[in-house]
């Protein structure tokens, strides 16, 4: 057993990474941060050994996607994930080598050039994980529109930062 | 959108909540958790025994025998006290009344007293409560007054007939003996008995039949032809692909996995795996991955992460308060339907291998193994309408009753001529006079399937107009033209079918 300090470390080092990992496999906010949590707990009583950055991330992805097909069981949710290795790779082309960093300054980036009201919609859905009703009347759109305007949003999004990554 | 683009996106949406979420600190949570958490054990730590255990127990013994001394001292006074008195001299009394006996060192007993004498037995056969308890009952022996299981270590000094009967061991492992319906009657046990369980027959069947390789329900394994009740919450699970035709009609066709819900007037679909073709005769409500679709006619639903896949061919789909029209195909997920696009059946046939063969729903078939109206010539023998034709006087019947034709129907059936010849098949209706269609150079002596949609039929009268739906066929009548011949119908049927 490791101590708290070190498993504090641990965590603090990785769970950005986990939580972002468990959220592009498909589980919602609440669902990741049990399952990173489970994830975390598990590595720290299975022992394992750190070695190095690298391959403790690899090894606590591993883990989380176990946690996440044995709860899509339990709940008899038998989605049809990806082959794991074409997970794997795109996940690795998509993180690079800085664990999203440049991915994520591409997106801070993009949000700017968003109208307001875009980035507001944004902000309710994968901020506070608002509702389209609630986004519809914050932003003064029928819910149609909201949905739109948030497709719409994420369609620059996308296109912004293929462009600034490319570059 | 393809498989990576799906992961794209999915990877845009993870950063997006990371970058417009809370931030998220996991370590108390995990903290706690370890630290909380006791050390996981699949067995049981097996029992131990101490060796310290009979010398316990032995002290127990003395312990118990000497309170009982000390209570008939107690008790036996009254009588002696006089004698007592008398032979003793003042204060010691107080000497020969400890009131805490000490432990470990037994009593002694008043050698004047004879009563406690002549009831040795009651000190040395201690009533079932006071027997020695194991380790840690010890020292806080309990006034319970129904028998307790005794330890190995003691020596058992009161008979025990429910000791012989003891089967469990000391950790005992199976069901409570003190809880009170481990002592119900065996009968009031639940038991598992098919033949006496009536669970199952309160769930209404929901499929009148299927039609496939194999098929397994709720894990048991069911091979073509085989007969099998599919009730509401029954989990079926196809090899290759299957046909459904449900209890009110609805066709499915099923790669992957299902379940199947609600009842008859409102059937439903758990889209557990794969995907699904359906051409429904009510709206059909497909569930998958907590997203939920209603079919009004024909579709395929594919099961994706978070989301289903809709192809709309005919009729609509909805989802909540939105829905996809014929030809167009949308995803379904959490922020409602996705983008529409135009597609054709043949690429639905691409996308999906099972609907390569195409699925058709029977609407009406006659076996002709009775009349099913009035015929016209010829006469019903083994299950075939037979008879000799000619222009004039065709084979043909009359629908048990008038058959509304929509769109996608296509008539199909099975015949044999025995000269080669053209022939007309032409259908009556209710209302709007007879609508035909030419078959040429039809091959003698063989048996032939045949097919067409309803759409390519023509009036008989006016040759430029074709069938619409809406009309009403009351009649299906084969004839040669210009000739004469001997002709057999095994069967007809009109079907939908996608396309």
């Amino acid at each position: 057993m490791r101590s708290a300090v070190q498993i504090e470390r641990l965590v603090k080092e990785h769970q950005d990474g986990l939580l972002r990992y468990l959220r592009y496999l498909g589980c919602e906010e609440n669902l990741a941060q049990d399952l990173a949590q489970d994830t975390f707990v598990a590595t720290i009583q299975a022992d394992f050994e750190i070695r190095d950055r690298k391959a403790t991330s690899a090894y606590l992805r591993t883990t989380a996607r176990n946690f996440y097909f044995m709860w899509l069981r339990k709940a008899r949710r038998e989605v049809a994930l990806p082959d794991e290795d074409l997970l794997e790779s795109k996940w690795n082309e998509l993180e690079s080598e800085d664990d999203g960093d440049t991915y994520r300054r591409a997106l801070r980036n993009c949000l700017k050039g968003l109208t307001d009201r875009a980035r507001l919609a944004l902000r309710l859905r994968y901020g506070e994980n608002a509702s389209r009703e609630e986004i519809s009347f914050a932003t003064a759109l029928e819910p149609e529109g909201a949905k739109t305007l948030l497709r719409r949003a994420k369609d620059k999004l996308r296109d912004c930062i293929r462009k600034q990554v490319g570059e | 959108m393809s498989e990576r683009e799906q992961q794209e996106e999915r990877y845009l949406e993870a950063q997006l909540r990371e970058e417009l979420g809370l931030d998220t600190d996991l370590s108390e949570r995990v903290l706690r958790e370890v630290y909380a958490q006791p050390v996981r054990r699949v067995i049981p730590p097996p029992r131990r025994k101490p060796v310290w255990q009979p010398l316990a127990a032995a002290a127990s013994v003395l312990i118990v025998a000497g309170l009982a001394a000390f209570a008939l001292v107690k008790v036996l006074p009254q009588q002696n006290h006089q004698e007592q008195a008398e032979s003793l001299e003042p204060g010691r009394d107080r000497e020969t009344q400890p009131t805490q006996p000490e432990r470990g060192a037994e009593p002694e007993a008043p050698e004047d007293i004879s009563p406690a004498k002549e009831e040795p037995e009651t000190i040395l056969d201690p009533e079932p409560e006071e027997q020695p308890q194991p380790e840690e009952q010890v020292e806080k022996p309990t006034s319970d007054s129904e028998p307790i299981k005794e330890d190995e270590s003691v020596v058992d000094t009161t008979p025990n007939p429910e000791k012989e009967d003891k089967t469990e061991p000391d950790g005992q492992i199976g069901p409570d003996p003190n809880q009170p319906d481990w002592t119900d009657p065996s009968e009031s046990w639940p038991r598992k008995n098919k033949d006496t369980d009536t669970t199952p027959k309160a769930r209404p069947v929901l499929v009148s039949s299927w039609n496939g390789e194999a098929i397994k329900v709720n894990g048991d394994r069911f091979k073509h032809g085989e007969a099998v009740e599919i009730r509401t919450g029954d989990s079926v699970e196809v090899k290759a692909f299957a046909d459904f035709t449900l209890v009110n009609g609805t066709l499915l066709r099923v790669d992957g996995e299902i379940t199947f819900e609600g009842d008859e007037k409102e059937i439903a679909v758990q889209l557990e795996d794969g995907a699904l073709y359906a051409d429904t005769v009510a709206p059909l409500r497909v569930d998958g991955d907590g997203i939920s679709a209603v079919v009004e006619g024909m579709a395929v639903v594919e099961e994706r992460l978070n989301a289903l896949d809709l192809y709309c061919l005919r009729g609509r789909i909805s989802v909540g308060e939105d829905f996809i029209a014929a030809g167009f195909r949308s995803r379904a997920d959490d922020d409602g339907l996705g983008r529409e696009k135009a597609f054709t059946w043949p690429d639905v046939q691409r996308e999906f291998r099972f609907l390569k063969d195409v699925p058709a729903r029977a609407l009406l078939r006659e076996d002709l193994d009775e009349a099913p109206g009035k015929l016209f010539g010829g006469e019903l023998k083994d299950g075939v309408l037979g008879g000799e034709s000619d222009s004039a006087t065709g084979l043909g019947f009359y629908f048990r009753e008038s058959h509304t034709y929509q769109e996608g129907e296509v008539v199909r059936f099975r015949f044999r001529v025995e000269k080669a010849c053209e022939l007309i098949l032409q259908l009556g209706t209710d209302e709007n006079g007879n609508w035909r269609h030419k078959l040429g150079g039809v091959k003698p002596g063989e048996w032939i399937e045949f097919e067409l949609p309803l759409a390519e039929f023509y009036k008989t009268i006016d040759v430029a107009k074709s069938a619409e739906p809406g009309l009403r066929f009351k009649f299906f009548q084969l004839h040669p033209e210009e000739t004469t011949t001997a002709m057999e119908i095994d069967w007809v049927e009109i079907v939908r079918k996608p396309g």
